[in-house]
């Protein structure tokens, strides 16, 4: 050692320097946690997982804020009126029921949001499962079954597109170049598409309507979207297609897999998914599939004890006064409404609300009234009757079991009913059709003698209420400009939505609608 | 005494070991006795060595040291913590007595990354604070010490919560991330958490503030680098200290509210209207506060024999806050050790570090709703039948409205953690000026929390039938540096340090939670899970993770000192993150930094030091998460398929394997000086500082993209700011009594100048109720950060409605939209913050007190964009009755300029008057020690919310017993939200002994 020093006094840094060598710059990120394209999409079940994405965000139909909450908000149906400091909310909801929606306004990106990103996994997931196939990891037949589903699942989400914001851009595939931004079409464009998809892809879907289907588009919810289409195709281009609309409800109808049920409310109680009448559902459920709020969204904080709700309900959503009064007492569909004075589950103790107000004449105890005192800034905490179409299950949570038809057989025979009748205003098959869906809810009948534009409206509101479509009908019946209680009239360009500032900022080929 | 009398014999131990290595054939012992110069008493524990070998020898109990000189060398070098380093050229004589001065601020050794240098030497901007200098009171979190002492720190937590976090804040913003804090160095171990230390046990701090003294630690050093140094036992002196104190928390500062009668008076609900008017009239804020009582002991032993010192220490605390059933209690033990082997070559040195705390959090939102809650309501009515499901307490059906009593009283929320931390340093001269050193660190940090919440109580409890909750979560650190160190000496104190070195350090974390409903009875609180109902239900939760990354460096520095009167120091960091993808996992941070004293240059009369700086640094941030440059699926809800409910997974986040650090360019220049004879020093610093490649979540296009988020590196934000402190040591200098004065002055600007995207957005939404959509700020591309924006109340209508102004001029009000009708109305940002430190000795007193100052910023103050409006529809609420209350607005509340107040202020932080008993020589104690103590004494400001402090980032909002976020958005900082604990006043009463 002695000759040797430096080496000697060196050996012990040089031994240690050995014992790191490999790993000594090594980066590498070990997952535990987290799904990657690099571990996922290998077995079928990841496959139909990935399909789950594309009915997955429907989810959002069921609750507060966005495309469904616009819809209604904006008919004459639903209201969210200011309740003092509650519900001012920027005054979104002051705009979307008085016609005057703000491209700045939350819920207007929402709702292109929700559309647009349900285009765009269908787009995706096209995509990918043709990648998929043609690299055969995949069965092909069963890629080609998701394939057209996704087709025409998109063809829905542009058909509610070009009804609400109506010229928008039409993107189809997703293999488009960085920098990408689509320009707006018009309407008719997105009408043709729509068109030509259903048509191409809707004949190869399952023409079964059992759990395989269930919450998923079949054949027949494809012909449903046709006939809705054809029945609304008159506002979206200007040509009536009548008669093809009655073409498609016949393949719903006559495929005998649906029929009425026998009480209009078996529709909308919890665990309803045995119904009869749906054609496409969104299968709610409070453990698998969240996203249904309505008890939150429309009943007094309160009721939480009427229901014993898990959660305290947020005293928004109400029905208006002239649209509750359009239903006579005989009417089972009266019962779309919780109104009256409110008692805790016990049926007879009250429920107070100690924030009530000085001015209200019913005073504390809770008491769904169905006059509004006004719209904004100081509705009463109490006013309007609340949206009750649904069960509300003693004990629920937020989350509620009630499956919610996106397509229903009901509608499926009044917008045959009402084809029929803008062809022959006298057609006796429309009125017999109209009758059998109205007196299913009155007993004894009460049929209507004849057919017009009012008592028909009035029938699709009563039949169709918090359905998403009242929106639609008014447009096609041309009332919807017509002033009521808190909308002081609007003009026809206002029946489109503007175009979201925020998407206008990204993308400067959109086109903002007119008088926007 | 026996091993007292062992170590006289050191030199000759010392001699024996000196056989072993190089040794030369002449060599002599030179003897002699170190002293204090100013009072001639012996110095035990000065090191004198032999300059140029590694020989050295420490003084004893006597002062004597005994040294062995090898032929050749002729100089000796005495040093002793606090007084002035020397070096004595040897004559003939083999005796060498020196009576040592105090040292100079300019011989104070600060530490900077991997090393120290003395204070004279810093090339950067470094504060450097030791414990005289440190905040003093009832304190027990590190970053306390430092609050307001150190120019351009920002160290913040509004209100008195003992278990609130400090966000500490240097210069300003360095990322848009979240939870973006400066790394935290402990004895040289990088990334370890504050919460390890006790504050008895701190040594020293130093803070690296500028880019080219943080970047030798490179990736996680953008928002600074806090280096703290434990104590330390030193060789030749055994010393044992005992701090204790008691200290009592008031509430210092609440809300107005008003009170039954007027609120009655006002038209305010009753809800006592058995009683007469007003006769029940609760001040729920009194029912939720106490008098928080808190006791602290702390007990350390140091000490050292022969070539080894020791420290152990030992801290008790026991804080209890002003909220009800707040606080926590602690154990924190400490042990380190340092001992020579190997004839001197190798040093180890070592640690252990424990901490556990259980805490209380108990319920801040108590006060919250003590503020609205009405004061016409009993706090229990156990015979009223409306009552009985929430257990006697007086709840009501409203939303956003709970009886804070009941919050407090009927549900817990509490923790316990426990934090480990062990390392051990070998330091090996390899030859003489070479030093190689590897260390190895674990940390590891154990943290379970539970909730329970009532089955009668309406907040989070009652809808679920009681709720529970347990986390657990544990995370472990790894750490692994080495480095070489060589130093190049030339001349009599010129210099060349270069120093080289490897640092790996990994991360593991995993956890798992659960929440369950449903429960058959409160007994068993959240003790036991399975038998929640919710669980077979489907409707528990459950979730877990696990995850890890590392972090591997290499890096090197160079540093010349010129005849102490040149500085110049280079380096660079080389470093590499498992959280960046293939691409652009490595970055490289240099810097560099010089100096040059002026003084020495230009002689001047009366001056000590006027030492010129200027560096340059880079530095880098790594993304607070892992794989945010991977393509990621997340499972959404479940799918129903086939009759069953299968999951469904898509993406959540694009790939982006460029994905790369953020990085930080930083440009300081500075100025140090003494003057007359050290007494008057400080610093002037001025920095310019441009953070890019920040990286945010992007909304890109679908397509081509499959998600609509990428992360990349995109946005930008430029700091600008000036910083000085002035210090004069007894100012006022007369028999018996001296003045000492300091003050730190810190001022500085942030401009977003790339958000990443073209249009103005809003942010920091009010919330429900009624406010959701409405927004407290705005940001876009070059604008100054902090903006509060809104619309501008102009007047009250006669029917109670209030006016706003036309601001675009356009004749209609469009109060909603931030492009329209609003426009900024505040600044959350401060213009200026200064601290005004103070010490007076007066005999054997000594009176310190420092005031705080935070100027030029505004805040939001939102329970008052709540509860102010006399809204007909929301008489059942308490409101705040400020100076602003105007009874004649009944309009519902909506946020706007009104709502934004100055909140400058100024602030008694602490005073501290202290007695220190003159000790006879013969005395047990080596020093003894009494003190009062005064935290928040007094708040002088405008702003009528509780606390003024800035916020520097948002937490978002929240309702109805949701959560605020526990992440700050540091893109809207100026607004109070409802979710401060209230400011307490807080008096202790301490000793101090040493033995």
């Amino acid at each position: 050692m002695k000759k040797f020093p430096i080496l000697g006094k060196l050996l012990l840094p040089a031994l240690f320097l050995l014992t790191f060598n490999n790993s000594c710059t090594n980066l590498d990120e070990k997952l535990y946690d987290t799904i990657t394209s690099d571990n996922f999409l290998r077995t079928e079940e990841e496959f139909i997982a990935a399909l789950g994405a594309a009915y997955t965000g429907l989810y959002a139909l069921g609750n507060h804020g966005g495309y469904f909450s616009l819809q209604e908000t904006t008919s004459d149906e639903a209201m969210i009126p200011q309740r003092g400091g509650d519900w001012g909310d920027g005054g979104q909801w002051i705009n979307a029921h008085r016609h005057e929606l703000k491209s700045t306004d939350p819920n207007v990106n929402n709702a292109w949001n929700f559309l647009y990103s349900g285009v765009n996994t269908c787009n995706r997931l096209i995509a990918q499962f043709t990648t998929l196939k043609d690299a055969g990891s995949v069965d092909p037949a069963l890629a080609d079954k998701f394939i057209a589903e996704l087709r025409v699942l998109r063809a829905m989400y542009y058909f509610w597109l070009m009804d609400t914001f109506g010229n928008v851009p039409l993107v189809t595939r997703f293999d488009v170049p960085e920098g990408f931004q689509p320009a707006t079409e018009p309407r008719s464009n997105i009408f043709q598409f729509v068109e030509t998809e259903l048509n191409e892809a809707v004949p190869l879907l399952e023409k079964k309507n059992d759990g395989t289907t269930y919450g998923r588009m079949n054949y027949y919810a494809g012909k449903a979207l046709q006939a809705k289409l054809y029945l609304n195709a008159k506002v979206y281009t200007g040509t009536a297609r009548w008669a093809d609309c009655v073409t498609a409800c016949n393949e719903v109808i006559n495929s005998t897999l649906f029929s009425l049920e026998s009480t209009y409310r078996n529709n909308f109680i919890t665990n309803n998914a045995s119904s009869k009448e749906f054609i496409l559902a969104v299968p709610f459920d409070e453990v698998f599939a969240k996203g249904f709020n309505l008890a939150q969204m429309t009943l007094h904080y309160g009721s939480q004890a009427t229901y014993n709700l898990q959660a305290q309900p947020w005293n928004g959503w109400c029905s208006l006064q002239d649209f509750y009064e359009m239903h006579d007492d005989a009417d089972a569909r009266k019962n779309n409404f919780i109104r009256g004075p409110q008692f805790a589950s016990d049926g007879v103790t009250p429920i107070l609300d100690a924030g009530s107000e000085s001015n209200d004449p019913d005073g504390p105890q809770v008491n769904f009234t169905p006059e509004i005192n006004e719209h904004f800034p100081g509705a009463l905490r109490q006013a309007g009757v609340r949206i009750g179409k649904y069960e509300f299950k003693t004990g629920a949570t937020p989350e509620l079991s009630n499956d919610m038809p996106i397509l229903r057989y009901a509608d499926i025979l009044l917008t045959k009913a009402e084809a029929l009748y803008r062809q022959d205003p006298a057609s006796a098959e429309a009125l017999t059709i109209v009758n059998t869906v109205r007196n299913r809810s009155y007993e004894p009948d009460q049929s209507l003698a004849s057919l017009n534009d009012q008592n028909l409206l009035a029938e699709r509101g009563r039949e169709m209420f918090y359905e998403g479509v009242r929106r639609q009908d008014e447009i096609r019946f041309g009332v919807y400009g017509t002033a009521t209680e808190f909308m002081p009239g609007s003009q026809a360009c206002k029946e489109l939505w503007p175009i979201p500032l925020p998407q206008i900022n990204v993308n400067p080929n959109l086109q903002q609608n007119p008088c926007y | 005494m026996k091993f007292l009398h062992t170590f006289t014999k050191g030199g000759m131990l010392a001699a024996m070991l000196l056989l072993l290595g190089n040794f030369a054939l002449a060599q002599r012992t030179v003897v002699g006795k170190v002293t204090d110069a100013e009072n001639g008493e012996a110095l035990i524990g000065a090191t004198v060595s032999v300059v140029g070998t590694t020989r050295g020898a420490v003084t004893d109990i006597d002062g004597k040291y005994s040294v062995e000189v090898p032929a050749g060398s002729t100089q000796l070098r005495f040093a002793y913590t606090g007084y002035a380093e020397e070096v004595i050229t040897l004559g003939a004589s083999n005796v060498v007595e020196l009576a040592m001065k105090p040292g100079s601020v300019l011989d104070e050794v600060v530490v900077v990354g991997y090393g120290t240098v003395k204070s004279k030497e810093v090339t950067s901007a470094v504060a450097s604070l030791k414990p005289k200098d440190f905040n003093k009171g009832n304190i027990s979190d590190p970053a306390q010490l430092l609050q307001g002492k150190i120019a351009g720190v920002t160290i913040s937590r509004p209100g008195s919560d003992p278990n609130g976090e400090f966000t500490i804040r240097l210069r300003g913003l360095s990322s848009l991330s979240s939870g973006v804090s400066p790394l935290i160095v402990v004895d040289g171990i990088p990334g370890v958490s504050l919460s390890l230390i006790d504050p008895n046990d701190i040594e020293s701090i130093d803070v690296l503030k500028d880019g080219s003294a943080a970047a030798i630690y490179g990736t996680r050093a953008s928002a600074g680098v806090v280096l703290i140094t434990t104590k330390k036992g030193a060789a030749g002196r055994t010393t044992a200290n005992y701090n204790g104190f008691v200290a009592f928390d008031q509430v210092s500062r609440r809300y107005k509210v008003l009170d039954a009668e007027r609120f009655v008076e006002l038209g305010g609900n009753d809800l006592s209207p058995e009683d007469a008017a007003g006769a029940t009239n609760t001040d729920w804020f009194d029912q939720i506060t106490q008098t928080g009582k808190s006791t602290v002991h702390n007990l350390s032993l140091a000490g050292g024999i022969a070539k080894g010192s020791y420290r152990v220490s030992f801290n008790y605390r026991n804080v209890e806050g002003i909220l009800l059933e707040s606080g926590f209690k602690q154990y924190n033990a400490s042990l380190s050790f340092s001992q020579k082997v190997l004839n001197d070559r190798l040093t180890i040195d070592g640690g252990l570090l424990m901490t556990s705390r259980n805490q209380n959090f108990s319920f801040l939102d108590a006060f919250r709703y003590a503020i609205v809650a009405n004061p016409t309501a009993k706090i229990t009515d156990p015979g009223n039948a409306e009552y009985t499901k929430y257990g006697g307490y007086v709840e009501k059906d409203l939303f956003d409205y709970f009886n804070p009593v009941a919050i407090i009283q009927q549900n817990s929320n509490e923790a316990k953690g426990s934090r480990l931390m062990g390392n051990v340093r070998a330091a090996y001269t390899i030859i003489p000026n070479l030093v190689a050193t590897i260390s190895l660190a674990q940390e590891r940090f154990n943290f379970s929390s539970g909730e329970f919440y009532s089955k009668q109580s309406k907040w989070r409890g009652i809808g679920r039938n009681g709720l529970g909750s347990q986390s657990t979560n544990f995370y472990v650190s790894n750490l692994l540096e080495s480095t070489g160190e060589y130093t190049l000496k030339f001349g009599q104190v010129s210099n060349l340090k270069i120093l080289g070195g490897y640092s790996w350090q990994q991360f593991d974390y995993n956890g798992l939670s659960a929440e369950a409903g449903n429960i058959i009875s409160n007994e068993f609180q959240n003790n036991s899970l399975s038998t929640f109902l919710d669980f077979n239900r489907g409707l528990g939760s459950v979730n877990s993770y696990r995850g890890t990354n590392r972090l591997i460096a290499f890096f090197g520095r160079a540093s010349l000192n010129i005849d102490d009167t040149y500085f110049l120091s280079a380096g660079l960091r080389r470093e590499g993150s498992s959280r960046f993808g293939p691409d652009n996992r490595w970055g490289v941070f240099p810097f560099f930094s010089g100096g040059v004293n002026l003084e020495k240059l230009l002689n001047l009369n009366n001056v000590e030091q006027l030492k010129l700086r200027l560096g340059y640094g880079v530095t880098g941030n790594q993304p607070n998460q892992n794989s945010l440059y991977r393509e990621i699926y997340r499972q959404g809800s479940l799918f129903y398929y086939n009759g069953n409910y299968v999951p469904s997974f898509g993406p959540v986040q694009n790939a982006n394997p460029g994905l790369k650090w953020e990085q930080k360019g930083e440009f300081n220049v500075g100025l140090d000086f003494a003057l007359f004879n050290y007494k008057l020093n400080g610093s002037f610093d001025y920095y310019n500082r441009l953070t890019k490649d920040l990286i945010i979540a992007l909304n890109v296009p679908v397509p081509p993209n499959y998600a609509p988020t990428t992360y990349d590196n995109v946005a930008s934000i430029r700091n600008k700011g000036f910083e000085a402190v002035i210090n004069y040591t007894n100012l006022v200098e007369k028999e018996n009594f001296t003045w000492s004065p300091g003050i730190v002055f810190s001022k500085y600007s942030i401009t977003l100048e790339d958000f990443g995207r073209e249009d103005t957005i809003a942010i920091a939404d009010v919330g429900a109720p009624g406010q959701n959509g409405v927004y407290y700020t705005i940001a876009y591309n070059n604008a100054p950060l902090g903006q509060l924006w809104g619309p501008v109340r102009t007047g009250v209508n006669a029917d109670g409605s209030v006016s706003y102004e036309d601001i675009n001029g356009d004749g209609s009000i469009d109060k909603e939209a931030f492009n329209k009708d609003q426009k900024k109305i505040g600044n959350g940002i401060p213009s200026f913050e200064l601290g005004f430190n103070n010490t007076v000795t007066l005999g054997n007193f000594e009176l310190n007190f420092f005031l705080r100052g935070v100027f030029g910023h505004d805040l939001a103050n939102e329970y008052r964009v709540f509860y102010e409006n006399l809204d007909p529809t929301a008489v059942t609420w308490n409101k705040i009755d400020t100076k602003y209350f105007d009874e004649t607005v009944t309009a519902q509340n909506r946020f706007d300029d009104t709502h934004v107040e100055k909140a400058t202020f100024l602030r008694l932080d602490n005073a501290t008057l202290g007695y220190n008993f003159k000790l006879p020589s013969d005395s047990w104690f080596t020093n003894a020690r009494v003190y009062v103590s005064g935290q928040n004494l007094f708040t002088i400001t405008g702003y009528t919310g509780v606390d003024p402090e800035p916020r520097l980032g948002d937490q978002g909002a929240s309702d109805n017993g949701n959560r605020f976020s526990t992440a700050l958005n540091p893109l809207a900082p100026g607004i109070d939200r409802r979710s401060t604990y209230f400011l307490a006043r807080t008096v202790s009463l301490g000793v101090n002994f040493g033995f």
